[in-house]
Parts: structure tokens; sequence; C-alpha cells
């Protein structure tokens, strides 16, 4: 799946050397993604503009804002702008992960383009 | 010696544990998708649902709570979300860990001497038995 092009039945010294390098890499690249990825904030702005809402790379909703007129046509409208507004920025963290993976990735593995949408269905779908 | 008997039943246990904790696991996928939290703002003229995975699936306000400057309302409704969101992920850690739980006890995996036992074993027998 990584690409080691190993042949298992003649493992060479500067096979498991190379094994080891991408190991100590992963893992560096682990950590330094893991603070990355909790920096990120996405947004999103409702199809009116009135409610502004940002949204960490977990999901969780950092903030909401409302400007003066999104209270003028009435809390039902209010309510359905804060769900779009919401999911919008949801995706937007999202997408920012994905980017974040697909390029640590990239880094860890030269060469090999990975989908983190694929991979991140593949591990929803894992158990089915 | 490694008895053939024995190892079928053996694996058969592995095949039974697995398939239970498949199971345990499934389930407890089958709950967080069902996960519903909620939360509560402005002494309840707002509410905000989400699900088990963060995704806010509704939000209510009574149109009495736009009476509330701006600056406070947004402060309100921000403040139901990220109840609801903690609610759900709350009662989805409460699933996961209780699915581990279960499922924990995942047979083990078979170690060296295990493995070169039987194939010691069965090299004998082809050297004694097959020609």
């Amino acid at each position: 799946m990584f690409g080691f092009d190993l042949d298992p039945g003649d493992i060479r010294p500067q096979d498991v050397d190379r094994a080891d390098e991408q190991n100590a890499r992963v893992l560096e690249l682990l950590a330094e993604g893991e603070e990355r990825l909790g920096e990120i904030v996405g947004a999103g702005g409702g199809d009116r503009g009135h409610v502004h809402a940002t949204a960490a790379a977990d999901g969780r909703v950092l903030k909401i804002t409302l400007d003066a007129r999104a209270v003028r046509e009435g809390s039902q409208a209010l309510a359905d702008e804060i769900l779009l507004a919401v999911r919008q920025a949801q995706q937007d963290a999202q997408r920012q992960a994905d980017d974040l993976l697909r390029s640590a990735f990239e880094q860890a593995f030269p060469g090999r383009a990975v989908d983190p949408v694929a991979v991140r269905e593949r591990l929803v779908n894992l158990l089915d | 010696m490694p008895d053939p008997r024995e190892d079928r039943l053996y694996l058969d246990q592995v095949v039974d544990q697995t398939r239970s904790a498949m199971r345990h696991l499934r389930e407890a996928q089958r709950q967080i998708a069902a996960v519903e939290g909620t939360g509560e703002a402005a002494q309840g003229m707002i509410r905000a649902v989400a699900d088990g995975r963060g995704t806010l699936t509704g939000v209510k306000i009574d149109p009495r709570a736009l009476r509330l400057d701006v600056a406070r309302l947004g402060a309100e409704v921000t403040a139901a979300v990220q109840a609801a969101q903690e609610e759900a992920a709350r009662r989805t850690g409460d699933i996961v860990a209780d699915a581990a739980g279960r499922a924990g006890t995942l047979p083990e995996p078979l170690d060296e001497r295990f493995v070169r036992d039987r194939v010691e074993s069965a090299a004998r027998e082809l050297y004694t038995g097959g020609l």
C-alpha cells in the first residue's frame, strides 16, 4: 500500500533503513500534523451573509456571530441561516483538514497520490 | 506436540470471539448514528440538536429571542449549539467506551513459537507419512 516495492524473500539492509526512515518521518509528520489540525478554523457565511460561523477540524463550532440584519426575516429564517452557516464552516474545516492530510502523505510517501476523501470513506465503512 | 483437535477448537474460539467483537462494534456504530445531543440557551428560547458526528441537525429560535441585542443573541446561539455538540460527543464517548470494553476480548495474535511448532509438526508428517 505504501509503495515499498519490497521483495519479502530478499529484504536487504538498505530496505530496512529506508523503512525505518519513512517510519520516523511519518511519526514526525503525525505529531506536526496533529498540531496544525488543531489550529484549523473553517468559516461559513450562510447564503445571505448575516450569519458568520467558524468551526474546528473536528466539527466543533467555535463561534457564531450575527449582524443587525440577521433578525429581519424572523426566527425561522434565522434558524435556517444558522444551520447553513455552521454546515459551511464545518465543510470548510474538513476541506482544510483533507488538504493537510494529503500534503502530509505526499511528504511521507513522495510520488504516491492519496485521496483523503476515499481514505476517510474506507475507514468509515471498515466495519460493514 | 500440537494436537489438531485442540487447534481446531482454538480456531473455532478465535472465529467466535472475532465475530462477537465485530458484532459489538457494528452495534456501536448503529448507536452512534442515532445519537442526539441537545443544547439550550437564553432561558430555553434557543434550542439546538446535534448528531453523533457533531453535525447540527436542528435549530429552534423563539421569536421573543429576537428582542435580544445582536451580540448577545449570537453568544446565546453559540452556547446552545456548543452545548448540543458537547452532549452528543459525551453520548458518543460513552458508547465507544462501552463497545471497546465489550470488544476488548479479541484473541491474542499467534506467536512465533505457536507457528513454528505447527510447521515443524506438519513437515515431519510430510516426510514420514506422505511418500
